[in-house]
């Protein structure tokens, strides 16, 4: 591969990112960080924690993506009494042609290239953990069967956080595995106009396929291919590091209100979805900027408050945000 | 295989090259920063030294001090080094590549073969190339600071090398007239006067002789006592000082006689111990021998540092030390301060040394004047001592041998003590009072009651 290809491929990514992302902006509307977020976790191979109060798109968010690139969907309304056999599917007993009887494997909605996992939250812990395996290691086994998902495998996860009774909140282990935790926020006034003369006219408006699997695995793999500078990469381990109360890069707020702070998988996260901003500028390297762009999503859900954090309702934005500030780039 | 990526180099050089200008720029700023400081500083020293009559070499130290200073901290700060990662951000941020300065910095200096790297440095070199690094670090002006600086290190100089300051003059002059007068002493006698010289050795050669003159004719008690005289006169001749040689003699030591005066000493002596000589010569040479030993004596003890001087009078001034000087030998004497009690104990007392043959001063000191520490006492260890005796001595204590109200009064009596008119190293021999001359009809009555008869 030569500089030329690199820089052609470079083009091409960012191209079809950019059509990814006006695409799905032309149903969602007021949400263009989010949209451009989902994508990059799409593309980076992660899966997003959609979180705010009913109503804001977060599940059109998710049906736009798989429209537009053409993608197996499903969508999972967590409840409290769903099983995991329900997510991950379940042995039938089939008769046969020949009138014997078999068991056959029945595909849950997990087997989906993106599958929508509204309000994880109301879920049991045990349902939740059913998403483990599949969003770790794209598979799922079901008794002594090991079933491999299709890839582009992408869980988008909503939940309501004002809703609090009656739900269980994710364990440790199930939010680090998501790449992004994204805020969707109230739209404003103005988005607002938008949303109601694209929602309550008699058609719909329709968007286009504008990308595929193969083409969303193909920008997968440029994006890994991306140089990052020992320096910048230093940084982002600076950050996930400065997140631990007992690191000397931890400031003030981390060291009095976080019990435990953010895994490997943040500085895992931090420079893969770097990378992916840095195509997205049409650049072959990695930033310090493209690094403190992606640190909200990809570190707050991997800060655990501990007791006075929780008492004081210290958000985890503000301690990255802190942090940020603290970390010497 | 492994390689420098080739737009690297074109990298480097153009991050080393915004590294220097970068660096010239913060340096000159600091530089001119700190330059009219240092400048007003050696003003500042240069007034004061030129006040305080410090010598010129402080003032020009500091001139000289303050621009070698700026002039390493130029130096070190301009040397060519490694541009680190910290310097190549923050040229990266201040000429607005968004970190591709830094990243590219960073892979330049690494080897490989990574397309994407090689893109990276490519597109970094092409944007290094099209920087006016100049235009960006712009050197720094400064021409008030420069102005500045210039127009007080010079003043410093001025004020260094112009006429000296008031109190430098008046503390030169002493120095000088020491040493003018020290130049324009007389030269030192380094004998004796040429007809005393000539009649001593007659004198000599009469006594080898047999003790009779060249006519041989024996010489007479009278001309003895007449040349006994012309030697007690050399006490007031030139040379001399204070009837003793001067000590700078040139050849002689502190406390030796010249050689020629030894040696005629050493032959008088000689001639005084010749059995074949009358009684009265033999006294006539051994007196002679005498006198001449004494008069050759050299004084050391006179300062001659005028420093010394100043602290002798100034040590005159403190609180025992009452009179001016020493008028008579009484008076610098004996200043007793003895134990009030009657056991006596550990009594302090200080005296002046009436020893003739030492030739030391008496001084002052616990103890008494001592060769060595005489004149060295310390007033504030001779006011505590006097302190402590008064108050013992006003105390009311019998002490067991204490018999008789009469003794007891006598040691309850104001034993003020006082000691008055000793002058530490004042004390001079040649000021001493010499004893009644006895009459001249009863030398010879004298002279038979003090000799041993043979």
């Amino acid at each position: 591969m030569t500089p030329t290809a690199v820089g052609e491929s470079i083009e091409q990514f960012r191209e079809r990112f950019v059509r990814i992302t006006q695409e799905v902006g032309r149903r969602i509307v007021g949400h263009e960080e989010v949209v451009n977020l989902t994508v990059t976790s799409l593309v980076a191979g992660g899966h997003v924690l959609l979180e705010g109060i009913p109503g804001v798109g977060k599940t059109s968010l998710v049906h736009t993506l798989a429209d537009v690139l053409h993608l197996g969907f499903s969508r999972i309304q967590f409840t409290p009494d769903l099983m995991p056999a329900d997510i991950v599917g379940t042995n039938i007993v089939q008769e046969g042609p020949q009138g014997g009887t078999f068991f056959e494997f029945q595909r849950g909605p997990i087997f989906a290239n993106v599958v929508l996992a509204d309000e994880i939250n109301r879920a049991t812990p045990k349902t939740q953990s059913a998403l483990l395996e599949a969003m770790q290691d794209i598979s799922v086994s079901v008794g002594r069967t090991t079933y491999r998902l299709d890839e582009p495998f992408l869980v988008l996860a909503t939940q309501n956080p004002l809703e609090m009774e009656g739900t269980y909140p994710l364990p440790e282990a199930q939010l680090d595995r998501f790449f992004f935790k994204l805020k969707v926020l109230y739209p404003s006034e103005a988005s607002m106009h938008d949303i109601l003369e694209r929602t309550t006219r008699d058609a719909a408006t329709p968007v286009s396929r504008v990308a595929d699997g193969p083409a969303i695995l193909e920008m997968r793999h440029v994006a890994r291919s991306v140089a990052i500078a020992r320096p910048v990469q230093a940084y982002a381990i600076r950050l996930t590091l400065g997140s631990h109360p007992d690191s000397p890069y931890a400031t003030a707020l981390v060291k009095r209100y976080v019990r435990y702070g953010a895994s490997p998988r943040a500085a895992q996260a931090l420079v893969l979805a770097a990378k992916i901003q840095a195509l997205n500028r049409g650049q072959a390297f990695v930033s310090i900027d493209d690094i403190r762009a992606v640190a909200l999503p990809a570190l707050r859900h991997r800060i655990l408050l501990n007791f006075e954090g929780e008492a004081d309702e210290v958000s985890t934005d503000t301690i990255v945000n802190e942090l940020l500030a603290g970390v010497a780039p | 295989m492994a390689r420098m990526y080739p737009a690297g180099h074109v990298v480097r050089a153009g991050v080393a090259r915004a590294d220097r200008l970068r660096r010239s720029r913060e340096t000159a700023r600091r530089l001119w920063r700190a330059a009219p400081i240092a400048a007003a500083l050696s003003v500042a020293v240069a007034g004061t030294s030129r006040w305080a009559g410090w010598p010129v070499l402080v003032p020009l130290g500091a001139v000289a001090l303050a621009g070698a200073s700026l002039v390493g901290y130029v130096y070190s700060t301009r040397r060519d080094h490694a541009v680190s990662d910290v310097a190549a951000a923050e040229i990266d941020a201040e000429a607005g590549l968004g970190g591709e300065l830094r990243s590219a910095h960073w892979f330049s200096e690494r080897e490989g073969q990574n397309p994407w790297i090689d893109l990276h440095l490519g597109r970094a070199a092409e944007r290094v190339q099209g920087i006016d690094w100049a235009q960006l670090y712009p050197a720094v002006r400064a021409n008030r600071a420069k102005t500045a600086s210039a127009v007080m290190a010079l003043g410093a100089l001025v004020l260094a090398l112009s006429v000296p300051g008031r109190i430098g003059i008046q503390a030169r002059t002493p120095a000088t007239t020491t040493t003018a007068a020290r130049t324009q002493r007389p030269s030192s006698v380094t004998s004796l006067p040429p007809d005393l010289q000539k009649e001593l050795e007659a004198l000599l050669k009469l006594a080898e002789s047999g003790g009779t003159a060249s006519g041989g004719k024996a010489l007479t008690a009278s001309e003895l006592r007449d040349l006994l005289a012309r030697i007690d006169k050399l006490r007031g001749m030139p040379g001399l000082k204070d009837g003793k040689l001067d000590p700078n003699t040139p050849g002689s030591k502190p406390g030796e006689m010249p050689g020629d005066l030894k040696a005629l000493t050493e032959r008088l002596k000689r001639a005084s111990e010749m059995g074949s000589l009358s009684p009265e010569l033999k006294d006539a040479f051994a007196e002679a021998a005498q006198k001449l030993a004494d008069a050759s004596k050299t004084q050391p003890t006179s300062p001659k540092d005028p420093q010394e001087a100043l602290a002798a009078a100034d040590a005159q001034k403190g609180p025992a030390g009452e009179s001016k000087s020493p008028g008579s030998q009484e008076e610098n004497s004996v200043k007793a301060v003895k134990d009030a009690s009657a056991g006596g104990g550990a009594g302090v007392v200080m005296m002046s040394s009436q020893e003739a043959s030492s030739g030391k001063d008496p001084g002052l000191g616990l103890g008494g004047g001592s060769a060595q520490n005489s004149g060295r006492g310390r007033m504030a260890d001779l006011g505590a001592a006097l302190r402590k005796e008064t108050i013992e001595a006003k105390t009311d204590n019998p002490g067991e041998n204490v018999e008789t109200e009469m003794r007891r009064n006598t040691e309850r009596g104001d034993a003020t003590v006082a000691y008055t008119k000793v002058a530490p190293r004042a004390f001079e021999r040649g000021r001493s009072s010499a004893p009644p001359a006895v009459p001249e009809g009863r030398r010879a009555a004298v002279h038979s009651y003090f000799t041993r008869k043979q």
